[in-house]
C-alpha cells in the first residue's frame, strides 16, 4: 500500500499519544505560534498562507487567504472568527478525528488565523452531538490558557485573544455560514441573503471569518515548514497540500484517509481502504458527502483534487467518499438522502421548503412501487425550479442525488414505476406523511 | 429637495431607464415607474426577508435570478422583470407554495 507522509494525523498516529498540551509540545506542536506572534506580520502570514495555496476544507473549497482578505482593511472595531466545526455533511466524520484526537492542532491554527486577521475573540461552533469532542476541547483550551496560548498579551507580544466552544443543537443548516452566525448569535439557524458576506457582517454584524477545522488545523503546518512545501504537496497549483478523506459504505477498511490531492479514487478505494467489503464490484461513488453528485464504476479514474471532480461532473466537497457495491438500490439512495435532505430543510425559503417536500413523497412513492410514469419528469422539473432558486447552497445540494441517480441508472426507476403499473395496485397507500 | 445629499442612481427596468435614490430595492425602483413585480413576503415596513422568492428578476451579468426585495438598485444596473425565465419562476413558486397551503384565503 502506498505510503503518504500523513501531516494532520501523524500524532494521533504515533502510540500513546493522548492529545494533551504537553505531547503536543513534545511532538512539536506551538513552534509555528511562537515563530508568528510579533515577529511576521498578520499580512505576511496571509501571504504565506496565500502563496501555500490553501484551500477551505469544509467543502466550498474556498481560497483560504482570499477569504481573509475580504476584510476591511481600515475597519478599527472588533472582528471574529469562527471554527465550524458543525462536521454534518452526511459520510464525513474527520473534523471529530482532529478534535477528538489532536484538539491543540486545530487550537493553534486558530491563533493564528486570529492573528493574521487581528481577531480578539474566537468561537468554535461545534456541532451538539458532538459531546465528547465538546469536553476534549474545553480541556484543551483550559491547558491553553494556562500556559498563556490564549489570554491577554501572548507570549509577550501585545496580542490578545481568547477561544469560547459553543454547541450547536442538531441542525445541518448550521454549517452553513450564515445560518451559523445566526446560531452563534442565539438566533433561529436560518441562512442569512449575501451579499453582504460575513467578511464585512458577520457575527453581531462585525468583519467576521468561518474557516473549518481542516483548514485551521493545516495552518500551523504551513507556518512551520513554509508554505512552498505545502504547495509543493497534492495537485498544485489548484489543489495543494493533503486532504483527509472519510471512506465508507461498502469497504473493507471505512474510516479517514490523509492523502496528497491528485490521487484517484481507484486508489483511496481499493488500496487504502482495501476494497469492496464483499468483493462485488463497485457500482456507485458519493465522492464529497450528500450534496455531491454520484459517480460510477467508469470514475475510478478520476482524480481527486477540486478541479478534475468538478470537472467530471460532481464536487471535492467534505470529502465524505460512500462506496455503494453492486445490488444498492440507487433509488433508495437517493430516498435515503432526500430523506436526509427534507429532514434538515431549514424552512425559510419556498422552493427548498415546500420542494423537499414533494421531491422526498414522490421519492416516497416511486420506491413503495406506487409510482407513476410522469413521476419521473416531475422530479426534473421539480429539481430544476429548486437548484439556484434558494437562499442558500442547501437547494442545490438536495437536487444533486436525483439529478444524478436518474442521469445514470434511470432504468431503475423506470423498472419500479413499470412494477408499479404491473401491480395494478389498489391497496391503500402507505403512511407517505411521516414526521 | 434640492438640498438632500443622497446620490441619485440610473439604471434601467424593462427598457425604461430609471433614476433612483441610492439605497432604493429594486421592487420598489419597479414600483414607482409602474411596474407591479408579484411578491408575498415583502413589506415595505418591514426588513427584507427574501423567503418567497417570488419577486426574483433577471439582472444582467448576474447568473442567477436575484429577489428585488432584498437588492439595492446600483448604476447601470439592467433588469428585466418579465422575460419566459422570470415567468417560469413566479409559475413554480406559486405552484410550491399552494403544494401545502389550503385556498381558503378568500373565504
Amino acid at each position: 500500500m502506498p505510503t503518504h507522509e500523513q501531516i494532520l494525523l501523524k500524532n494521533m498516529s504515533t502510540p500513546g499519544y493522548t492529545g494533551s498540551l504537553a505531547d503536543y509540545e513534545r511532538a512539536g506542536g506551538y513552534q509555528a505560534l511562537r515563530k508568528v506572534l510579533g515577529k511576521i506580520t498578520p499580512a505576511d502570514v496571509t501571504e504565506m498562507v496565500k502563496k501555500s495555496g490553501l484551500r477551505g476544507r469544509g467543502g466550498a473549497g474556498f481560497p483560504t487567504a482570499v477569504k481573509w482578505e475580504f476584510l476591511p482593511k481600515d475597519y478599527q472595531g472588533p472582528r471574529y472568527l469562527c471554527c465550524n466545526a458543525d462536521e454534518s455533511e452526511p459520510g464525513t466524520f474527520k473534523d471529530r478525528q482532529l478534535m477528538e484526537r489532536d484538539p491543540h492542532q486545530m487550537l493553534e491554527g486558530i491563533v493564528i488565523a486570529c492573528y493574521a486577521i487581528g481577531a480578539e475573540i474566537g468561537y468554535i461552533y461545534i456541532r451538539g452531538e458532538f459531546a465528547l469532542g465538546t469536553q476534549i476541547l474545553e480541556r484543551a483550551l483550559g491547558e491553553a490558557r494556562a500556559a498563556g496560548y490564549l489570554g491577554t498579551n501572548i507570549l509577550d507580544t501585545g496580542f490578545n485573544l481568547d477561544v469560547w466552544v459553543h454547541r450547536g443543537a442538531g441542525a445541518y443548516i448550521c454549517g452553513e455560514e450564515t445560518a451559523l452566525l445566526e446560531s452563534l448569535e442565539g438566533k433561529r439557524g436560518l441562512p442569512r441573503v449575501k451579499p453582504p458576506f460575513p467578511a464585512t457582517h458577520g457575527l453581531y454584524n462585525k468583519p467576521t471569518v468561518v474557516n473549518n477545522v481542516e483548514t485551521l488545523a493545516n495552518l500551523p503546518h504551513i507556518l512551520n515548514r513554509g508554505p512552498e512545501w505545502f504547495a509543493s504537496i497534492g495537485a498544485p497549483p489548484r489543489s495543494t497540500g493533503t486532504r483527509i478523506f472519510c471512506v465508507s459504505g461498502h469497504v473493507k477498511r471505512p474510516g479517514n484517509y490523509e492523502v496528497p490531492m491528485g490521487i484517484t479514487f481507484r486508489e483511496l478505494i481499493f488500496e487504502h481502504a482495501g476494497g469492496m467489503r464483499s468483493d462485488k464490484p463497485l457500482k456507485a461513488i458519493i465522492p464529497g458527502g450528500a450534496s455531491a453528485a454520484f459517480f460510477t464504476d467508469q470514475h475510478l479514474e478520476v482524480k481527486l483534487d477540486f478541479e478534475s471532480v468538478a470537472q467530471a461532473g460532481s464536487m471535492l466537497g467534505s470529502g465524505g467518499v460512500t462506496v455503494m457495491e453492486e445490488g444498492t438500490s440507487m433509488v433508495w439512495a437517493a430516498l435515503r438522502l432526500m430523506e436526509f435532505f427534507y429532514h434538515e430543510s431549514c424552512g425559510k425559503c419556498t422552493p427548498c421548503r415546500e420542494g423537499s417536500s414533494w421531491l422526498v413523497q414522490t421519492l416516497r412513492r416511486i420506491m413503495a412501487k406506487r409510482g407513476r410514469h410522469e413521476d419521473l419528469d416531475t422530479l426534473t422539473e421539480l429539481c430544476k425550479n429548486i437548484a439556484g432558486r434558494t437562499i442558500c447552497a442547501f437547494g442545490d445540494a438536495e437536487v444533486a442525488p436525483i439529478l444524478s441517480t436518474l442521469q445514470y441508472w434511470r432504468h431503475e426507476y423506470e423498472e419500479l414505476i413499470e412494477a408499479a403499473e404491473a401491480a395494478e395496485l389498489i391497496t391503500p397507500e402507505p403512511a407517505l406523511a411521516r414526521h | 429637495m434640492a438640498d438632500v445629499a443622497v446620490e441619485t442612481v440610473k439604471l434601467t427596468i424593462d427598457g425604461v431607464p430609471v433614476t433612483a435614490l441610492q439605497g432604493t430595492l429594486v421592487i420598489e425602483a419597479a414600483r414607482q415607474m409602474g411596474v407591479m413585480i408579484p411578491h408575498f413576503c415583502y413589506h415595505p415596513k418591514l426588513k427584507p426577508d427574501a423567503n418567497c422568492r417570488m419577486c426574483v428578476v433577471e439582472i444582467e451579468k448576474v447568473p442567477k435570478l436575484q429577489t428585488s426585495c432584498s437588492t439595492p438598485v446600483a448604476e447601470g444596473m439592467v433588469v428585466r422583470t418579465a422575460t419566459t425565465v422570470v415567468n417560469e419562476a413566479h409559475k413554480s413558486i406559486l405552484e410550491f407554495i399552494l403544494a401545502n397551503h389550503p385556498l381558503d384565503c378568500p373565504v
